[in-house]
């Protein structure tokens, strides 16, 4: 339960942010929750679903307004891919983002914790 | 765990960096992903704008009074405004809305600042045209307009509706090839306007590379048989003003045997190609001369079932998407009501109609272009040239090249002479004369005609108009028809244009230009209707001076003048038709020459042969171009072959690792002149040694060739794969030449030849067709291929290529005011509201 309020709070915080900033924000919201997230939990893997599923949210409220699967399909005409992996891209790079800027914040801190024990013990 | 983290720590840095990289910055061809596929403000976006509002209200700034543009549901738009700037303002405003970025990429063409769009690669292609001279030639044309004239004023209010809309910009309405490219729209610049009337100018009239290919000729065969293979006069004259003469006239003459190699013509051509360096056009020179093949031609009322005049136009130029022109209705009560299209860019109606005139366009094709061999004080940085014993100083021009996010990435100085750009290679320096670079009165003339109350008046009105020449046809209310080829034709000093002249001597100057009254004209001729397809406009006999050289073959002229001396009760619909009739006139010249030979062989030695063969196959074509027609891709073949074995003269030295290319094709009227002479000696086939060909030998040879080409490559004749709907299509490229944006395979009623010609790549044909009848109501019928709108997602997109291709039209509205049009037909309504 814990873990499904944090997913959807992040993708809120992934969604919101996206549509007020900008795609840039989303490492920042994912280093951030990377800093938060309970030690030692891998806050990368929900950084990484969190932020696709806030673009997909946001990419079903625009096919709403307009055809939104043909438009994927010229765009795979044009880069000889196949229509769907275009919205996949659009799924894989936030999701990407936010899982590695997660998981170098997640790191340093580790690394940081993990020194700052092997001060106190030794 | 440290060691692990670490390691992990390493790889998410690794990736966020890369991943950030392809986010921010362009990779390869690709835009910066991030703002590409962000979801609300990336390429996704542009979903969301792909249709119009059914009704909205936008207030424009610089309005004097309200706008109401109605969209009917063609996507045309009907512009009522009270003056002629408002007009010009809101159609400005809409063209925008559909066609921002093709406005964008045409005039980035015409200025060579194609890098800032689409990055370094480009940079060859602005360095050509910027040597061209047209963005220099616009920005003194539009600096010499007085900016309180009517037509200065109207460009720039047209600039501002053009700006309001790009200012207002939300993320959904910036065009898809924007975002492929990573690009944002620049403002619009009044100017611009004029950089598209020299892009037309520029695909309309240069043709640098056709003197140097007759140079080469000369070079190969000697100057007298160069001029009678590409000779000044067409070889058939059916002249677009009438001659007099009820048929074709054939002046054919013996062509002389090839000559000694000239060396001095070599010298010349290799000097010119040096000079001319990357503008000379690279493309094979085996193919007949590529020419624009458009039509018009216009009825009097006398020989129209209605008893009212009628009028057809098509000009044939590169097919695109979105389509080259743009169908627009402007109303200014009491002063302006045009119909028509409009090049994006350009404030007003190209070719069209108002209440009381029509008019359409077909290409002159004069010669407009002269060369000039300059003396220079300084081979590296010249400053002057030399005339008459005289320096005079050269004009000096900085152009910087600049690509993505104003990078500079090179300069040039560009020099210009009196006579216009400067072009130095090796060494040797060029000037070039160019009448699209002196135009000056199109956008008045434009103007002016729209408001024409009868030929007469448009007439008048046109007569400032420059550059490139068209042949304009009219036809108004009162059953006047006319025909004239307007724009500035020099007077070359020696009565001819062929040659690459003394910069050193003014005398080689254009002594003048001919004079409006001398341009080939006709007005209410005796024979009830006049038409021109890019023939040669005036009989020789009539006008022996120069004018230009190598006319294309007319073949389109003999078969619409055939049309229309035939049917003396011509109906808007017969207009229509013939548009995209499929008889041929080439066919019926040349394939009785080739039953013919047969029918002899047949009766001296016999035969059996695959040339009896694909003689019977011939024998039974109708010589149409249908889609279904199963017999005509075999003439077409049975002509490639005679035209190859015919010029096997004309055939350069092989280039390395490669075959020998011809240096030139004559005209298919020169091979139908040569084929009158069946003794000739170009008949011979040198390659075939010791045999000695006649006309006949040739003919039967190239009737195997082409069967076997043809069996080879479609199969057995009633396969189904002679089909000419499976082997002639149209393809409509979009501006990116990016096939998921673009029609291609469309298959085309017509061939090379055909009143709706197409051959080559299928990149070029009827870019509008337009049908008027000028009763007391105007009845207008229309098609192009496209659509209004440059989305490719909108349904306005493609939505009239289906009509296009079947040669259909469409009836199109001409409403007084906006209370006529009918509810139904109304596709959206924009009201346009000055700013408070």
């Amino acid at each position: 339960m814990k873990r499904l309020i944090s997913w959807l709070l992040l993708s809120l915080a992934f969604l919101l942010t996206t549509a007020l900033l900008g795609w840039w924000a989303l490492p920042v919201v994912a280093a951030v929750w990377g800093a938060l997230a309970a030690y030692p939990v891998r806050p990368w893997r929900l950084a990484a679903l969190s932020a696709a599923t806030a673009w997909a949210a946001l990419l079903a409220v625009g096919a709403t307004g307009g055809p939104l699967l043909e438009l994927a399909a010229i765009l795979g005409g044009v880069f000889a891919l196949p229509g769907f992996v275009v919205v996949l891209l659009a799924l894989i790079f936030p999701a990407l983002l936010a899982w590695s800027a997660a998981g170098l914040v997640a790191a340093l801190r580790a690394t940081l914790t993990e020194r700052a024990r092997a001060a106190e013990s030794g | 765990m440290q060691r692990s983290a670490l390691i992990r720590g390493a790889v998410s840095a690794a990736v966020l960096a890369a991943v950030l990289h392809v986010g921010a910055r362009r990779t390869g061809p690709l835009p910066p992903l991030g703002d590409f596929l962000d979801p609300l403000r990336g390429v996704w976006a542009v979903a969301g704008s792909a249709e119009l509002a059914e009704r909205e209200a936008v207030s424009l700034p610089g309005l004097e009074a309200p706008v109401e543009v109605i969209f009917d549901d063609r996507g045309v738009p009907h512009i009522f405004a009270s003056t002629a700037e408002d007009a010009a303002r809101a159609l400005g405003h809409v063209v925008a809305r559909d066609r921002l970025f093709q406005m964008e990429f045409r005039w980035r063409t015409a200025a060579g600042r194609m890098t800032e769009l689409v990055g370094e690669d480009a940079l060859d292609f602005d360095r050509y045209v910027r040597g061209l001279g047209l963005a220099w030639s616009a920005e003194r044309e539009f600096a010499a307009l007085d900016p309180n004239s009517p037509a200065a004023r109207e460009i720039a209010a047209y600039a501002e509706g053009v700006n309001a809309w790009i200012d207002g910009l939300s993320p959904q309405d910036v065009p898809l090839e924007y975002r492929l490219l990573g690009a944002r729209p620049s403002r619009w610049e009044p100017v611009y306007s004029v950089y598209l009337l020299k892009l037309m100018g520029w695909d309309l009239t240069y043709a640098v590379t056709t003197d140097l290919r007759r140079l080469r000729l000369q070079a190969l065969v000697g100057k007298e048989a160069a001029a009678a293979l590409a000779p000044v006069n067409s070889p058939i004259q059916q002249p677009i003003q009438p001659n007099g003469e009820r048929r074709p006239r054939f002046d054919f003459a013996p062509i002389p045997p090839p000559g000694e190699p000239d060396r001095v013509a070599m010298r010349r051509a290799d000097a010119l190609q040096a000079a001319l360096g990357p503008l000379v056009d690279s493309r094979a020179p085996e193919a007949e001369p590529a020419t624009f093949g458009s039509n018009n031609w216009a009825v009097a009322p006398e020989r129209t079932a209605g008893g009212q005049a009628l009028l057809a136009g098509d000009p044939h130029l590169a097919l695109t998407l979105p389509a080259i022109w743009y169908e627009v209705h402007l109303v200014i009560p009491g002063e302006l009501d045009v119909y028509g299209v409009t090049i994006p860019s350009v404030p007003y109606v190209v070719i069209g109609f108002n209440r009381d005139v029509a008019w359409s366009f077909t290409n002159t094709g004069a010669d407009v272009i002269d060369y000039y061999e300059e003396e220079l004080d300084d081979s590296q940085q010249p400053s002057r040239h030399r005339v008459d014993d005289q320096w005079r100083p050269l004009e000096a021009r900085v152009e910087e090249y600049r690509g993505h996010g104003g990078r500079l990435l090179a300069t040039d100085t560009l020099r210009f002479t009196h006579r216009g750009p400067l072009i130095t290679h090796h060494d040797r320096s060029l000037s070039m004369r160019w009448t699209v670079l002196e135009g000056a009165g199109e956008t008045i003339g434009l103007r002016r005609a729209a408001r024409a109350r009868s030929v007469e008046e448009w007439l008048a009105a046109m007569e400032v108009y420059t550059a490139p020449a068209q042949n304009m046809i009219l036809a108004d209310r009162t059953g006047t028809i006319a025909i004239r080829s307007t724009g500035s034709f020099p007077l070359h000093p020696d009565g001819s244009g062929l040659e690459v002249r003394d910069g050193r001597m003014s005398a080689s100057d254009w002594a003048g230009f001919w004079p409006v009254a001398r341009y080939p004209f006709a007005i209410a001729p005796q024979q009830g209707y006049l038409a021109s397809a890019n023939q040669q406009p005036i009989d020789p006999r009539d006008d022996p001076t120069y004018l230009g050289a190598d006319w294309p073959s007319p073949w389109r002229a003999i078969r619409i003048n055939a049309l229309l001396m035939a049917d003396s009760t011509v109906t808007p619909d017969a207009m229509r038709r013939y548009q995209t009739e499929p008889g041929n006139a080439r066919a019926d010249l040349f394939l009785p020459f080739f039953l013919d030979a047969v029918r002899r062989q047949a009766a001296g030695e016999g035969s059996e042969g695959p040339a009896r063969e694909a003689a019977e196959l011939l024998a039974a074509w109708d010589r149409r171009y249908t889609k279904d027609n199963e017999r005509a891709v075999l003439f077409e073949y049975a002509m490639s072959e005679l035209a190859n074995r015919t010029w096997d003269e004309l055939l350069g030295s092989a280039e390395e690792g490669g075959r020998a290319r011809r240096v030139y094709t004559p005209s298919s009227a020169v091979l139908a002149s040569l084929i009158h002479q069946p003794e000739s000696v170009w008949w011979d086939d040198r390659r075939t040694g010791d045999v000695v060909e006649d006309r006949d030998a040739i003919l039967l040879a190239s009737l195997e060739a082409a069967l076997e080409r043809v069996q080879d490559r479609y199969g057995e004749p009633d396969g189904g794969g002679w089909r000419w709907d499976k082997i002639r299509h149209a393809n409509i490229y979009h501006l990116l030449e990016l096939p998921a944006l673009s029609a291609l395979g469309l298959p085309v009623q017509g061939g090379p030849g055909n009143l709706n010609p197409s051959s080559g790549r299928g990149a070029y044909g009827a870019s509008w067709r337009m049908v008027v009848e000028l009763g007391p109501q105007v009845s207008a019928w229309s098609i192009y291929p496209g659509g209004q709108s440059g989305h490719p997602l909108s349904s306005r997109y493609v939505d009239r290529i289906d009509k296009w291709v079947a040669g259909e039209l469409d009836p199109v509205l001409f409403p007084r005011a906006p209370s006529d049009l009918d509810d139904s037909r109304v596709a959206s309504v924009l009201e346009l509201e000055p700013e408070r």
